[in-house]
């Protein structure tokens, strides 16, 4: 709260606006607050797709109703070994290239591939007098399917 | 014509694979499409029969032909993981263009891979410009991105047209609950039917469901081991309970329960109360995981 109401302060000061014209910390708290549905930070669980494992098990770490020692011990335990989990499936990963480089009599014996795609927002490209960015429930002119053959 | 082409130009989904074939192809190839064509499972079953066949012409150029095992690797979204790439995986082995494919998928949340790095390049590339005048000088942005020529695309290419994948299996799909949560899925071929087979994580041995003791010698024998559940044990998300217990160091809960050390009973004491809440945990999980699948598949952009 005290960095937001900093930068509020770095702002109106940067607007030149008179001492009058801007809220103090405890009035810019209360309206903050009741704002409380209107935001959300980027750390907050759903801004972005993080894993939901971790998350819960952070949460439960950070819940007061969770005080004793070795209870906390096991929900790390947890959630290292979901980490645990995770790195593996990452080694595996490297395992299957590294295998998809070998080759018998000239032929490879297996091919690896590794497919992603990229957000759509990072390709959106710049355009000229137009609003830059869109977000996905702006876009409706999509073509759902191309049939051109039964 | 210009004018349209910056309109229709305004939105790109653009996809890199990273394929190792032998030891000489270790390349990427980028996909990309305009902003009328949506994403979801048609796109990706496109795109993987575009690497396929892409990956067979720069081979033939070498004079070597498409192995017959294929290792592919996903994040998981809902795009990737579906009934249609899975029957897409099915009919590739009951065409016998592969002996056995492999699909593996990393963990929710823990996706970043090399291909990632790629796209931030891209992506600054992208940023950097003041105005992209052309479908052609956007391809060629892609094309040069990266300074060291080795990274750069060897395949750079427009998809155009995506067929209708979904409407194309639809009367073949079998409905099996729970596909999502598994990580590691393997198609094989068996009296010239694909079979799939899954383990909830790479490091487990035994693929399930568990081949029959007995040979099975007709088709009729085989369509007696459907699977219509992936069967889910609790803590299945880090693989089963006894995984967690030999991390809380508790070996056998028999044995366990006979021994009068202090530590270990307090561990066990422990884990007991706090055992319900963390089958909640991976219950909210597993919920959560499940509804942004749903939400990946039936919304068009991903």
């Amino acid at each position: 709260m005290t960095t937001f109401f900093e930068e509020y302060l770095a702002f109106c000061t940067a607007e030149q606006l008179s001492p009058n014209q801007y809220a103090k910390e405890e009035t810019f708290r209360k309206v903050f607050l009741t704002m409380d549905n209107e935001f959300r930070l980027i750390t907050a669980k759903g801004s972005m797709p993080t894993c939901d494992i971790c998350n819960n098990a952070n949460d439960l770490l950070r819940s007061l109703e969770i005080r004793d020692q070795s209870s906390r011990e096991i929900i790390l335990k947890f959630k290292r070994l979901h980490l645990q989990q995770q790195m593996e499936e990452r080694q595996y990963m490297e395992k299957n290239r590294m295998e998809s480089r070998m080759e018998s009599a000239g032929q490879p014996d297996q091919f690896f591939c590794l497919i992603d795609a990229m957000t759509c927002s990072r390709g959106d490209v710049p355009q000229v007098g137009g609003k830059h960015r869109q977000s996905k429930s702006e876009i409706t002119h999509t073509i759902e399917n191309r049939v051109i053959g039964e | 014509m210009f004018i349209r082409s910056v309109i229709w130009f305004y939105y790109i989904c653009y996809t890199a694979c990273e394929v190792v074939c032998g030891s000489k192809i270790d390349q990427v190839f980028l996909y990309y499409t305009d902003n009328l064509v949506s994403s979801g499972a048609n796109f990706m079953c496109q795109v993987i029969l575009s690497v396929i066949e892409d990956l067979t012409k720069v081979l033939q150029s070498m004079d070597q032909n498409l192995p017959l095992k294929a290792l592919f690797q996903f994040d998981n979204s809902g795009e990737n993981k579906n009934k249609e790439v899975n029957a897409l995986m099915s009919t590739l082995i009951e065409k016998v263009y592969f002996d056995e494919i492999h699909c593996n998928f990393l963990v929710v949340g823990h996706t970043h891979c090399s291909v990632d790095q790629y796209f931030g390049v891209c992506t600054k590339k992208i940023k950097a410009q003041w105005w992209i005048g052309s479908p052609l000088s956007f391809q060629n942005l892609l094309l040069t991105a990266h300074s060291d020529p080795t990274r750069r695309p060897t395949i750079n290419r427009q998809i155009y047209v995506i067929y209708d994948f979904r409407t194309f299996f639809q009367p073949i799909l079998n409905k099996i609950a729970w596909c999502q949560v598994p990580h590691c899925f393997k198609f094989t071929r068996c009296l010239g039917k694909a079979i799939m087979q899954y383990k909830m994580f790479s490091p487990n041995l035994i693929w399930l469901p568990k081949a029959p003791d007995t040979v099975i010698r007709t088709q009729s024998e085989l369509w007696q081991h459907p699977v219509e559940k992936i069967r889910l044990g609790s803590f299945c998300v880090v693989n089963n309970e006894e995984e967690l217990e030999k991390s809380l160091s508790i070996y056998d809960r028999k044995i366990t329960e006979g021994v009068h050390k202090p530590a270990l009973l307090t561990i066990v004491e422990s884990f007991t109360s706090i055992r319900p809440l963390l089958v909640l945990l991976e219950q909210d999980a597993l919920i959560q995981q499940q509804s942004r699948y749903d939400f990946c598949r039936l919304f068009k952009f991903n």
